[in-house]
């Protein structure tokens, strides 16, 4: 027989018909077990079976790319279970109704247990019914009476509170340890409700953005504008740290964070260490180091008519070429920039042909180059004005227009199309093209320096397209074509920065808390109830807790410690 | 027997008030705003009675009176928009990190090159910048306009901007005549500045407005 709580449900009590029903199905322990199996079970779904990538949700050509491999892969199986919702199973409507089937159960469960444990902890039942030493399931009973005194005192000793009760010769105790502890599966249980919480709110709540910044400037994180609560991030210095091979070390970046049109704060960002503040925490997440700051001037008004830090995001095969006259000098030698690939016929049916032009020893020259996207670069050059082509493939030399020409290599160059970069009247199109790069930190000491292309030295922007030539420019030089001055500012870096809130990052902590206190109330620190009638006829005890293994021996080493006569008798299960 | 009734509840109030005030104090409160010569911090304020003309409204849209303000300037004053009346005004919303606004600024600046002698006034708002950031801008740029700091974004709230650049062509009567969202074209390749602005929005807009 077990002894009946002191309040029971009364919430419960209070609902009539459906409700109460629902009431106590949710409070149940098997209905609370049927849905973490089912939960368990879906989620080892979802471990097993591929799925939907974040990246292509809500993204319908996406999805069904990502659907049309899954069908290589699993076969018509993959239609069915995507139908079922099996291979997006944790964003799948049914898996969070079964959460909040779960956070119900649980908060039913707690709503239900709180009064009757917290009457028995502040309000115990301080006398049974004689009976109840002859039911109960942890009891024991020793022949004769022991020293009411001597068993107070190792109660006590046991860190157990003690009240008396004389009826005549009989003497009955009331004793009670850790009474507390009573809450620690409630705790659990509101870490259940907590730690689904806080699923729900990153998933409602939770801001991730990630923008490439250069150096020097600033972005902002919030994609509303003028929000109050809106913050910059501007990238004041970033740097990239490589090996020799080029295998990235490590990339930092020194940050300053502005609200409102004030620096709130100046920190450094890596991958791994963020900054943080107003509860949004800034990562660098990339480093990118090809970009080039240009200026553009109209010479006539001096206004600056552009002037913006380009990503040179693609890369462009430019020839190393190296020209000799008759006597061995050597009048170029360098990466010529090509431009883009036009379409023309060659003989062999339509290749696209890079073209450029260039000035050696007071002839210009043309040059074609093409093939380089399938690993076999050619080379034609031709003297303007007369004098046929010759052809070179990479290692090669030949005579052309009283020159030695050798193609030493093709290099991989960092490129732009610049659509809005102003142009003289009557020209279209303009690419930039970065040579000599120092990929890795132009400003740091412990830069790595990888050059991607042409002769140790500082960077050298090629601009095409604002005259015939290309314009070479060195690091703060100039060059003027009509109207307009086009000036190389300097190699800039570019952070990626990643900023991220998730405000479940606090109930997560919360919820782990709860478990841990639960769980050390639980199990380290059980609640024991003892109740005890001393009396001429023997001495009786009774006793509740949790966990019941081991109660009797904790029954009778007390009986001992009191010096009870002889052996007790245990109880039904002991 | 009421104090201790409602004791306990009043506390829990308090204390959640405690704690919603200081959330509210450490996200929201207005920062850097300044005060403004009015006494008032710097932003959106009313437009004066005298200046309120009979049966219009005040708004960002087109035929309203545009919305007053007061911002402080990058040359270290401030700016009152309604102080610029009887004259054609360029309100121009922008932000450094905007590309888009780089690439139309010097539009504007040619612009105000051209109609400044027809009374042409052109207010560049930088929203919600620093001032070191801004004033870069300004010095790279060359901008011989008015800058004024919309530190807090009051003001481009007050004009509800969806986004940057914006501007609005405003009436020697105060009156918005047009709002361009979106940049104006920029001086194309092969298209000289004088160009764009002859042929382009900007000119055509500019010209609605002048007296």
């Amino acid at each position: 027989m077990a002894l009946p709580s002191a309040r029971p449900a009364r919430l419960g009590r209070s609902l009539t018909g459906p409700l109460r029903a629902l009431w106590w199905l949710l409070q149940g322990p098997r209905w609370a077990a049927a849905v973490t199996a089912v939960l368990a079970l879906l989620a080892l779904i979802g471990v097993l079976l591929p799925q939907l990538p974040f990246w292509a949700r809500g993204d319908a050509a996406a999805e069904a790319a990502w659907l049309a491999q899954q069908r290589q892969r699993l076969g018509p199986a993959a239609d069915w279970l995507w139908r079922l919702g099996l291979l997006d199973v944790f964003h799948a409507p049914w898996f969070a109704a079964a959460l909040g089937l779960l956070v119900a159960s649980t908060a039913a469960y707690v709503a239900g247990r709180l009064p009757g444990i917290w009457a028995s902890v502040v309000r115990p039942r301080l006398r049974v019914p004689d009976s109840y030493f002859d039911t109960a399931p942890h009891r024991l009973q020793a022949a004769g009476a022991v020293e009411v005194a001597a068993l107070e005192r190792a109660l006590r000793r046991s860190l157990y509170r003690v009240a008396r009760f004389q009826e005549g010769a009989t003497t009955y105790l009331f004793a009670d340890r850790f009474p507390w502890a009573a809450f620690g599966t409630l705790l659990g249980h509101g870490a259940v409700v907590l730690f689904v919480l806080a699923a729900a709110v990153g998933r409602a709540d939770s801001f991730d953005t990630a923008f490439l910044v250069p150096e020097g400037q600033a972005r902002p994180v919030l994609p509303t504008v003028a929000s109050p609560r809106q913050m910059l991030v501007r990238v004041e210095d970033t740097i990239g740290r490589f090996d020799e091979g080029g295998t990235p070390l490590e990339f930092r970046s020194q940050l300053v964070i502005y609200r409102q049109g004030e620096e709130v704060k100046r920190c450094q960002v890596t991958v791994n260490s963020p900054c943080s503040y107003g509860g949004y925490r800034f990562f660098q997440a990339a480093y990118f180091g090809y970009g080039a700051e240009v200026q553009v001037r109209d010479r006539r008004t001096g206004d600056v008519l552009y002037r913006e830090t380009l990503a040179l995001e693609f890369q462009r095969p430019a020839p190393y070429l190296r020209a000799r006259d008759a006597t061995g000098n050597v009048l170029l030698e360098g990466t010529v920039p090509v431009g883009e690939p036009v379409r023309l016929d060659l003989g062999q049916g339509p290749t696209d042909v890079s073209l450029a032009s260039l000035s050696v020893g007071g002839r210009s020259f043309l040059l074609g180059l093409w093939g380089a996207d399938r690993g076999r670069p050619q080379l034609a050059l031709a003297p303007e004005g007369g004098g046929g082509p010759v052809l070179l493939d990479v290692g090669q030399r030949a005579q052309a227009a009283g020159l030695e020409w050798e193609l030493t290599r093709v290099d991989q160059v960092p490129a732009a199309l610049v659509p809005a970069l102003p142009l003289p009247p009557g020209r279209q199109g303009a690419l930039l093209l970065m040579t000599n790069v120092a990929y890795g930190t132009a400003n740091a000491a412990e830069g790595g320096r990888v050059p991607l292309a042409g002769r140790p030295g500082a960077p050298v922007l090629f601009l095409l397209g604002p005259a015939d030539r290309p314009l070479a420019l060195a690091q703060g030089e100039s060059a003027q074509v009509g109207d307009y001055e086009y000036t190389f500012l300097g190699q800039r870096e570019f952070a990626g920065i990643q900023v991220r809130r998730d405000r479940s990052d606090t109930l997560v902590w919360a919820a782990t808390g709860l478990l841990m206190a639960g769980l050390v109330l639980a199990l380290w620190l059980p609640r024991r109830r003892l109740w005890a009638r001393i009396g001429p006829g023997g001495t009786a005890l009774a006793a509740q807790g949790w966990p019941e293994v081991g109660l009797e021996r904790e029954l009778a080493g007390l009986l001992a410690r009191a010096g009870a006569p002889g052996r007790p008798e245990g109880g039904d299960d002991a | 027997m009421g104090k201790r009734r409602w004791g306990r509840p009043l506390l829990a109030l308090a204390a959640i008030a405690l704690v919603g005030g200081a959330i509210w104090w450490l996200e929201y409160r207005p920062r850097g705003e300044g005060v403004s010569s009015l006494g008032g911090p710097y932003g959106p304020v009313e437009l004066p009675p005298a200046l309120a003309a009979a049966g219009l409204e005040v708004g960002p849209r087109t035929g309203m009176l545009a919305p007053d303000f007061v911002l402080p300037t990058l040359d270290g004053g401030e700016l009152r928009l309604s102080d610029l009346r009887g004259k054609a005004v360029v309100v121009n919303f922008w932000a450094t990190w905007c590309s888009p606004c780089r690439r139309e600024m010097p539009l504007l600046v040619r612009a105000f090159r051209q109609f400044g002698g027809q009374g042409l006034v052109v207010v560049a708002v930088n929203v919600q910048e620093d001032e070191g950031s801004a004033s870069r801008f300004a010095r790279e740029f060359g901008l011989p306009f008015p800058v004024a700091l919309d530190k807090t974004g009051a003001v481009a709230n007050a004009y509800r901007l969806l986004g940057l650049p914006t501007t609005f062509f405003i009436d020697g009567e105060g009156v918005v005549r047009s709002v361009f969202r979106g940049p104006f074209v920029a001086p194309g390749q092969g298209k000289d500045v004088q160009e764009a602005i002859d042929e382009g929005e900007l000119g055509r807009r500019i010209r609605e407005v002048l007296p």
